[in-house]
């Protein structure tokens, strides 16, 4: 996608992600957060989980490579604002968002990610800054 | 329900944005072939200023036994590049309480404030965690 067509209603590409416990860890590592949820199977499960939890901020991460794939060398994310709404697990994870509205050089996009059942774990919004427009 | 926050500050710290923990970062969040590989990821702001703050809160104890991610909120003066050097503070900038479908909870929301050496803003995050 170019500015050119970075209109309301623009669709990103949906993706999905298989996240794995491996990546978990390297997740863990890549930003220093070691809590347990995210790889202690018998301690996320006494608190009363299936599996680990695929960390918040990594669906954000996703979330965000769906925008900056989209607008490629035209823009800069200025504003990224993430809600978690409820826990992912390792498995399928899905990525979608769609350009809600623009205004001069900057569009606003919603984002949002699920697992395989089609139930949000994330709901995200976004404001780009367009360059060269 | 939204109370005072208990003021809490953390120590400044310093940063060098290496290419090395950029790339870490990618390869860990499926960002292969980036269309910007100089730039940082939006959210990579939490692999810079934020450790954990959230386990060092005085009294937090007393609310329950673990943390939960409930939302992020990241803000750019202008992009961050491979090889900036940066300095970050995070405060505990509020506090407040929401009944949820297990109970009461607590919500906490620390602010991270990115600058480059000379005192520039450069970016901002927000954290909300909820401890439960």
């Amino acid at each position: 996608m170019t500015d050119a067509n970075l209109t309301v209603g623009t669709e990103f590409a949906r993706w999905s992600t298989q996240p794995t416990s491996r990546q978990l860890v390297k997740y863990a590592g890549a930003v220093g957060d070691y809590n347990e949820h995210h790889y202690d199977l018998p301690f996320i499960q006494s608190l009363g989980f299936r599996d680990v939890l695929v960390h918040g901020s990594l669906q954000a991460a996703w979330l965000a490579v769906t925008v900056e794939r989209a607008i490629a060398r035209n823009g800069w994310i200025t504003m990224f604002d993430v809600r978690y709404l409820r826990s992912a697990f390792p498995g399928t994870y899905w990525c979608e968002g769609r350009v809600q509205s623009t205004s001069g050089n900057e569009a606003q996009v919603a984002l949002w990610g699920e697992g395989d059942d089609g139930v949000r774990c994330a709901e995200a919004s976004a404001t780009i800054c367009i360059e060269g427009s | 329900m939204r109370g005072a926050a208990p003021h809490w500050l953390d120590e400044p710290r310093h940063h060098i944005i290496s290419a090395e923990s950029v790339a870490r970062f990618r390869e860990a969040t499926d960002d292969v072939a980036p269309a910007k590989p100089e730039v940082i990821p939006v959210s990579f702001l939490l692999a810079v200023g934020w450790h954990a703050p959230f386990e060092r809160v005085p009294g937090a104890d007393e609310h329950g036994k673990t943390w939960l991610n409930a939302g992020d909120r990241f803000e750019y003066e202008r992009p961050v590049h491979i090889g900036d050097e940066l300095q970050s503070q995070t405060e505990l900038a509020d506090v407040f309480d929401k009944r949820g479908a297990t109970g009461l909870l607590r919500f906490y929301q620390f602010l991270t404030m990115y600058t480059d050496m000379s005192g520039q803003p450069v970016a901002r995050h927000v954290g909300t965690r909820i401890r439960k």
